[in-house]
């Protein structure tokens, strides 16, 4: 229908433009709301949300009052929405588009499709078109037909439609966040409205789910609390730890530590009405004897600390380093998170020569441009300019050529000549020559690359 | 609390602060390096081979690398609070907002509890230092020593024009010149420095022409590194909390 036509039968309609993105980030945070039914939550865009509520059901006292109870929170927020439960998620999204909606029977659910007009099949203008030529008016009428006949007509993406639509075929949901491994949550029938209290709840929960934990001989590595406040905004925290754990102080104090360090904390408006806490993973764990190695308690202590810090900061602020085997020396060394054990497994892979440092100890991840005095082709630099600062080379030590790795992607890099070089005032610095003089490269340029003790 | 005189001093002042956390960590501590995420860029970023050679075993050491101030001094309690660690190195960047007396006290009382040794490493300095560091028992300002360091200023100068094993003598092991500005527990005073990566002790680097009076060497070694380890062997674990040594903070 046409605006103007619209308007002349209803003289006080109003036309906004519409906002396909807008519209997407409240189809995601009503998804998000919806978490509170299932953890199988998934978009159906433009306008819908497909649940996965298989077993469901029996929390919210039988599937009708699930319906009911979600019909009527969402009209109270405003929403109108149209609910249908079915055996699969075709016919049960069929049905909510086409029909009144609510519960199917189960096994009805084929047959109720079956009676809906082929335009419930979701299909383009020009093959429902066709579809109304061959006489097919509705879903069942079409499905009577052999399906070579459909396919060879209509093509095979018509029957998988059509097979989708029937439930013949149940692709599984894929849900918007992945599915926890366990999870407990708790429901207030008086939303809690100080984060005091919320903090309380959740240590009973932690509690909870360390003794489900420990039931099933898991150990969680990452956890999420969702908070979900009573006018449907849901604030998600999580955290990941080193090593598989089901310590409930641990996590509760690793969630103050997050929570903490919120960027904007935590506003509880009108309060909590559903806390949930969940092991996003978990991994086997087996409770061992403490050990009477000192060694081993540093350690866990050290690891401990490392949650905490990586709980505060984020998880890539806390690193180790480990060892890499590569020519460029800005490689040779990597920044890993600390979470991943990468502190305690890189023992002993650097070098550790005699003599006197061949390696500066500061290593500037760009290397910085200097203004060199050099004797070509390959002598030491006689003077330099860094930041500003001119510094003349007293003694120097080099060159050590360092080859890049050409098989790398990105093309042939020139090769480079280290110095190890000391000014007048006695500081050293690590500079190098890219590319050979002449060879390699008409004129090089200089690069400062490090500090020395 | 360890300031470098110059930004070249940058890689003195790290070879001594990664010196004094490689004593403190022995063979079993941890050591938490701390730096604000602009000191990377100006000073460049620590690198495990050099401290590998120093002697601070790089898999020991955990580096965090904090937004700001605020969080680097949070961090900072935490790592000394902990049994596991032995140092915690904090390294901010430009003027320290935030660092009162308070905070410069916290970290001193976190470190006495635990004894573990606290330091701020400043690379850029600025002048002014924060009240915070009020609190900090000694405070050090390191600047780098030439390898020709007391040799004939003639030999200096001539290894720029001689063969190449001539030029080499000389970049020998970390040298620096350490000046002790502040000591809650004594005098100051300055020293030069010599690291030795090859049994992880401080000497007193010595002429070469001519030795230094025997007197001021012992002191020296004493105020390096007061809890008299100049002498003991590099793995000896750190010393009881409590015992009055040097516990900086800040």
């Amino acid at each position: 229908m046409a605006f103007a036509e619209a308007r002349a039968v209803c003289p006080t309609l109003r036309a906004a433009p519409a906002d396909v993105h807008e519209d997407e980030r409240l189809l995601k945070a009503l998804a998000d709301w919806c978490d509170r039914y299932t953890p199988l939550v998934a978009l159906d865009p433009p306008r819908g949300l497909l649940l996965d509520v298989s077993g469901c059901g029996a929390l919210f006292g039988g599937e009708e009052s699930l319906v009911e109870g979600l019909v009527e929170a969402l009209g109270s927020h405003g929403f109108a929405c149209r609910v249908a439960v079915a055996d699969a998620a075709g016919p049960a999204r069929a049905l909510a588009w086409f029909t009144q909606g609510g519960v199917a029977p189960a096994g009805s659910s084929r047959d109720l499709v079956a009676r809906l007009p082929v335009v419930a099949l979701g299909l383009d203008e020009a093959q429902r078109t066709a579809l109304l030529r061959a006489g097919l008016k509705t879903i069942g009428a079409t499905a009577a037909r052999g399906r070579g006949e459909l396919a060879a007509r209509f093509g095979a993406k018509m029957v998988a439609t059509l097979d989708r639509t029937l439930g013949h075929d149940d692709p599984p949901v894929s849900p918007l966040r992945p599915a926890p491994r366990l999870m407990v949550e708790r429901r207030f029938a008086e939303p809690i409205a100080t984060v005091e209290a919320a903090l309380a709840a959740l240590a009973a929960l932690a509690d909870a789910l360390c003794g489900r934990l420990e039931a099933a001989g898991l150990g969680l590595m990452g956890a999420e609390a969702a908070f979900f406040r009573a006018d449907g905004r849901v604030t998600r925290v999580a955290l990941g730890v080193g090593a598989p754990s089901r310590d409930p102080r641990l996590l509760l104090r690793l969630f103050r530590e997050r929570l903490d360090a919120l960027a904007d904390p935590l506003d509880p408006g009108f309060g909590y009405d559903l806390l949930r806490l969940s092991a996003q993973t978990a991994e086997p764990l087996v409770e061992t004897v403490r050990s009477f190695d000192e060694g081993a308690a540093a350690r866990a202590e050290l690891a401990e600390l490392v949650d905490r810090l990586a709980a505060r900061h984020g998880r890539a602020r806390v690193v180790g380093i480990r060892a890499v085997d590569a020519h460029r020396p800005e490689r040779q060394a990597r920044f890993e998170p600390a979470q991943t054990g990468g502190f305690s497994e890189a023992a002993q892979a650097f070098e550790r020569d005699d003599g006197p440092p061949r390696r500066p100890l500061r290593l500037f991840p760009a290397p910085e441009p200097i203004e060199v005095v050099a004797e070509a082709p390959d002598g030491p630099p006689a003077r330099f300019v860094w930041r500003r600062a001119s510094h003349s080379v007293l003694r120097a030590e080099g060159p050590e050529r360092i080859a890049l790795e050409w098989w790398r992607p990105g093309g042939a890099k020139p090769t480079r000549d280290y110095f190890r070089v000391e000014d007048e005032a006695g500081a050293r610095f690590w500079i190098f020559r890219d590319g050979l003089f002449g060879r390699e490269i008409e004129h090089p340029r200089w690069f400062l690359h490090g500090l020395f003790a | 609390m360890v300031a470098a005189a110059s930004p070249a001093a940058a890689g003195a002042a790290t070879g001594f602060v990664g010196a004094l956390a490689a004593l403190a960590a022995g063979t079993k501590g941890a050591v938490l390096w701390i730096r604000q995420d602009m000191a990377a860029r100006e000073s460049g970023e620590i690198w495990a081979p050099g401290f590998a050679t120093l002697g601070l075993d790089p898999a020991r050491l955990v580096l965090l690398r904090a937004p700001d101030v605020a969080a680097a001094l949070k961090a900072a309690e935490a790592g000394l609070s902990s049994a596991a660690v032995a140092a915690v190195v904090i390294e901010p960047f430009g003027a320290i907002q935030g660092f009162d007396r308070i905070a410069g006290r916290r970290l001193a009382l976190a470190a006495g509890r635990s004894g573990a040794l606290g330091v701020m490493l400043r690379l850029a300095p600025q002048p002014g230092a924060p009240a915070g560091l009020s609190a900090a028992e000694t405070r050090w300002r390191l600047s780098p020593l030439s390898s020709a360091w007391g040799a004939a200023g003639a030999r200096a100068a001539a290894a720029r024009t001689e063969a190449w094993a001539e030029a080499l003598e000389g970049w020998g092991r970390p040298l620096a010149r350490a000046e002790l500005t502040r000591n809650r527990f004594g005098g100051v005073g300055r020293w030069p420095l010599a690291w030795g990566f090859d049994d992880g002790l401080f000497r007193l680097a010595e002429r070469r022409l001519g030795a230094l009076d025997p007197d001021v060497r012992r002191d020296a070694a004493a105020a390096a590194d007061p809890r008299d380890r100049a002498a003991g062997p590099a793995d000896r674990p750190a010393a009881a909390p409590g015992a009055g040594g040097l516990r900086r903070a800040g």
